[in-house]
């Protein structure tokens, strides 16, 4: 109970955002919804289920393109082209499937990174559709006739999206699906003993990790209202395995921090170019050594209730706090 | 027809050059403890992987009840009534000794993906969280519930994956050198506990140890391989007794102090 | 036309494969997909531009500038690095490497890579004709020095200590460390062996794709895929999947119709995948490898 009042809470100040924050904050926050969502989507597939994917900008690419591409020709409101867009993605990644039947860690994502960059490389190429180096605008997103393509409107859109998606997520991971996903990353020989198919949860970790892509892809089209191939390169894909690496992958705290991490931080350090680098590659190698289940893990680790004990009493209580609303 | 629950024949698993198992012919009714001993390499553990179907044998056949067994893929054999453990423990480390229970009943799941994807799945899992409680608590280990695995003793870790899988509440369960490491205390109260498995549950046990005094102990009867091969089957009283097993065991002892 | 394309392929090609052998040594030895590669050797290629045009150092000694760094680099990754993170899993390795790369690129960006550089060619001077075919010089260079590279590479695995131990160490790390091979001793020489290897490619790239920051990392992604196709673990799979690499690329924006043929990039990544999937001890190799 007190854990719902603390949700209903924070998201109804999420809700009322806008009447405090100028439109550029909000613009920053409907990009953080992108990373978020597309990172919990790879945190299901390489954090729960153990894939390594190095190519899921590709799924990205997918989902924006496919939602202004289905806005431009047949006139879909976002509100369905979205969703379809995300499907298709959530279709194409059955083509890493039969690699990662076949393939061990290393070998699969050099697959991913092939997928990505065989996507990457067609959309400039394929100006026909995609509108080539240049890129293409995205059809205004409109509601029932009125006029949708703002940031206060895409921030409520990003939030529902974002609230919407986690918690499907954290249902996902609390099912038996969740757990077929772990068994798999853990020992895959003994989850098929007790009953899990490879083939079939392989399957969906791949379809639900691409449809959050394609959806995050989906929203970007809309919040930026204008799409080039440069966002979708490899770059894009790395920094989403970042964002997981970092947080913390076998969570949905980790992937949320890790994406709110490699949204503000480039913001604040726009005047450092390199320092954003050197920041981002330190704390690779940090998270690496110190912290191999990233940021959440770390946060986890020292307010178990055994470390916990040992802090002063109000403390205590804020750590017993986040325990229970995090919770992976 | 086929009385026996598990009934392999002819079963042969080469690796290349090497014959792992060689030509076994063995079964399993239902009800009893079978032994399948053998010394290190003997294919024990291969014979497993079988069953498992891990492994595509180059010749021979296996049935349970009845069923084909090399017909049915890997995350079927525990539809059908087997379950196993592994020899290098097989618990998911960081998932907690609840959830380690609930893998183990997987199948018995049943929610629509889309319906759990929604938060439907509640109820479902409120009940099976309640039958693992119950199911620790049987075995006197319902504290343990909310560990990560890893963090468990050894000793507690060999039997919560043998909960694990009598969780599917199967007909026969493989356990794959259970006692190996532990101590004589722990190594007693295994033996009890693979017992009461037997008793209270009716379930079938095929064994694989080297601790000598629990095989004898437990078992009704006994499959020695040696090379791949079945050299010998019988009671206990006549394994013990029997030349062969005695030089295969000598053998092997012969050979580690050359070591 | 064909004799061209061939040609020209087989250039690109030897440029990936040499950057594939770098790869593919680090990759045997220890296990760890460099995916800093790209950076690292950018950031050797770097060096030689500093030295060259702000230091005023002859090309020739510039570009030994460049394969020293690579070889200094290499030696500081492994030492200074991995050896803190060596019970990590591989993945995690693979994540350290990444880090190592954006490292090694804000440090270039400091030290003023800041756009796109030409940098100079070792060998200029008018094309050859032989035939219809035109060959450049560079071209001509490139082919020598992968010859080269390759020698070397056959002659310290063949003959040279540490060659064999390598070798035997990525046969079997264990066996190799019971017979008494410094296996972390191996995996340091690996990783200077094959930073020096990427210096060099980068020297190569750099005349033809300008330097910048990101320049490399395309190069390095091409490499991975040439090693795939031989096999992406044997060194002379690595140069072949290179070559093969750079004519299949060639021959398909030459020869198919001008809507698709700019999808070469396009097409070679999805050869890889269906090489991963069907072939994954690689186009040539027969033992398996890729698969479990
Ligand atoms: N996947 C495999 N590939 C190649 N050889 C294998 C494989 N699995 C087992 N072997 C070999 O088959 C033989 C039998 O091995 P197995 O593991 O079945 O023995 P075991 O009887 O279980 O021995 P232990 O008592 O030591 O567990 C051994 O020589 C082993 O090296
Ligand atoms: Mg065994």
């Amino acid at each position: 109970m007190k854990r719902l009042i603390f949700w209903a809470v924070v998201i109804v100040l999420l809700a009322m955002a806008p009447f405090v924050l100028r439109s550029y904050n909000l613009y920053l926050l409907n990009l953080a919804a992108v990373k978020i969502i597309a990172a919990i989507g790879l945190a299901l597939l390489t954090g729960y289920t153990g894939q390594l994917s190095i190519g899921h900008a590709g799924f990205l690419a997918i989902g924006a393109y496919g939602t202004a591409l289905l806005a431009q020709h047949f006139g879909l409101p976002f509100w369905v082209g979205i969703p379809v867009a995300g499907l298709i993605s959530g279709l194409a990644g059955f083509i890493l499937l039969i690699p990662a039947l076949r393939l061990t860690a290393i070998y699969l994502a050099i697959a991913t990174l092939a997928f990505g960059t065989a996507v990457a490389e067609a959309l400039p190429r394929w100006a026909a559709v995609t509108g080539g180096y240049q890129g293409m605008r995205v059809p205004r997103a409109s509601f029932f006739g009125v006029n949708v393509q703002n940031d206060v409107a895409m921030y409520y859109l990003a939030l529902a999206m974002t609230v919407l998606l986690l918690l499907v997520a954290r249902n996902i991971v609390r099912s038996r699906v969740g757990r077929a996903f772990v068994a798999i990353r853990d020992k895959s020989m003994a989850a098929q003993a007790c009953g899990v198919s490879l083939a079939k949860y392989k399957a969906l970790a791949f379809f639900v990790s691409a449809l959050y892509a394609g959806l995050a892809g989906g929203l970007y089209a809309h919040v930026v209202g204008y799409i080039s191939p440069a966002e979708f390169g490899l770059a894009k894909s790395i920094d989403l395995f970042i964002m997981i690496a970092l947080g913390g992958m076998a969570s949905l705290p980790g992937p949320v921090l890790g994406a709110l991490f490699l949204t503000y931080l480039p913001h604040w350090l726009s005047g450092f170019r390199g320092l954003q680098s050197i920041i981002y590659g330190a704390s690779l190698i940090g998270v690496v050594v110190f912290m191999p289940f990233g940021i959440w893990g770390f946060v986890r680790k020292w307010t178990a209730p055994d470390k916990v004990q040992s802090l002063p009493k109000p403390l205590r209580a804020a750590v017993a706090f986040v325990r229970g609303g995090g919770g992976a | 027809m086929n009385e026996h629950l598990l009934a392999a024949s002819g079963l042969t698993k080469r690796f290349g050059g090497l014959t792992a198992v060689d030509g076994v012919e063995f079964h399993v009714d239902e009800g009893e403890i079978v032994g399948l001993i053998g010394p290190n390499g003997a294919g024990k553990t291969t014979v497993f992987n079988l069953i498992s179907r891990f492994l595509e044998p180059t010749a021979g056949a296996i049935t349970f009840d009845g069923v084909d067994l090399l017909r049915v893929p890997p995350h079927k054999v525990i539809g059908l009534g087997i379950a196993r453990t592994f020899q290098n423990l097989g618990l998911f480390p960081y998932m907690t000794v609840r959830d380690n229970l609930l893998v183990g009943r997987h199948n018995q799941f049943h929610g629509w993906i889309l319906s759990l994807a929604v938060g439907a799945g509640r109820r479902e899992e409120r009940a099976a969280a309640a039958e693992v409680g119950k199911m620790l608590a049987a075995f006197g280990l319902g504290a343990l519930g909310g560990a990560p695995a890893s963090m468990l003793p050894y000793g507690s870790q060999k039997a919560v994956e043998l909960i694990r899988a009598l969780m599917a509440k199967p007909r026969l369960v493989l356990l794959d050198e259970p006692v190996a490491g532990m101590n004589a205390t722990e190594t007693q109260t295994m033996g009890q506990f693979i017992r009461r498995v037997r008793e209270e549950r009716g379930v079938t046990v095929l064994l694989v140890e080297h601790d000598m005094s629990l095989v004898m102990e437990i078992c009704d009867r006994i499959v020695v391989l040696d090379f791949g091969r079945k050299i010998a089957e019988g009671t206990p009283h006549e394994i013990q007794t029997n030349p062969r097993v005695v030089e295969a065991y000598l053998g092997q002892e012969v050979d580690r102090a050359q070591v | 036309m064909l004799a061209q394309l061939i040609v020209s392929g087989l250039a690109a090609g030897s440029l990936y494969g040499i950057m594939a052998l770098g790869l593919i040594l680090i990759y045997k030895t220890t296990h760890i997909l460099n995916f800093g590669q790209g950076d690292m050797a950018m950031f050797s290629t770097f060096i030689a531009l500093l030295l060259f045009r702000t230091y005023g150092v002859p090309l020739s000694a510039a570009l030994g500038g460049a394969l020293v760094t690579g070889i200094l680099l290499g030696v500081v990754v492994d030492r200074g690095l991995l050896r803190w993170a060596k019970n990590a899993p591989v993945t995690s390795l693979f994540i350290a490497t990444l880090g190592i790369g954006m490292i090694l690129q804000a440090i270039a960006l400091w030290m003023g890579l800041i756009d796109a550089r030409p940098f100079p060619y070792a060998l200029r001077g008018p094309p050859l004709f032989i035939g219809d075919v035109v060959l450049r010089q560079h071209d001509l260079l490139v082919f020598g020095v992968a010859l080269a590279v390759s020698l070397v590479f056959f002659l310290v695995f063949k003959f040279t200590k540490v060659g064999i131990a390598m070798r035997a160490t990525s046969q079997n790390r264990r066996a190799a460390q019971l017979m008494g091979i410094n296996v972390g001793r191996i995996g340091t020489w690996s990783w200077a062996l094959g930073l020096g290897t990427g210096a060099i490619a980068g020297c190569l790239v750099a005349p033809i794709v300008f330097l910048d920051l990101t320049s490399m990392v395309f190069v390095m992604i091409k490499a991975i895929a040439a090693a795939v196709l031989g096999g992406f673990t044997s060194l002379p799979g690595a140069v072949v999947g290179g070559l093969l690499l750079g004519v299949i690329e060639n021959l398909f924006s030459g020869y198919m119709p001008p809507a698709i043929a700019p999808l070469k990039t396009t097409f070679v990544f999805t050869l890889i995948i269906l090489v991963l999937v069907f072939r994954p001890h690689g186009l040539l190799g027969e033992r398996s490898v890729g698969g479990h």
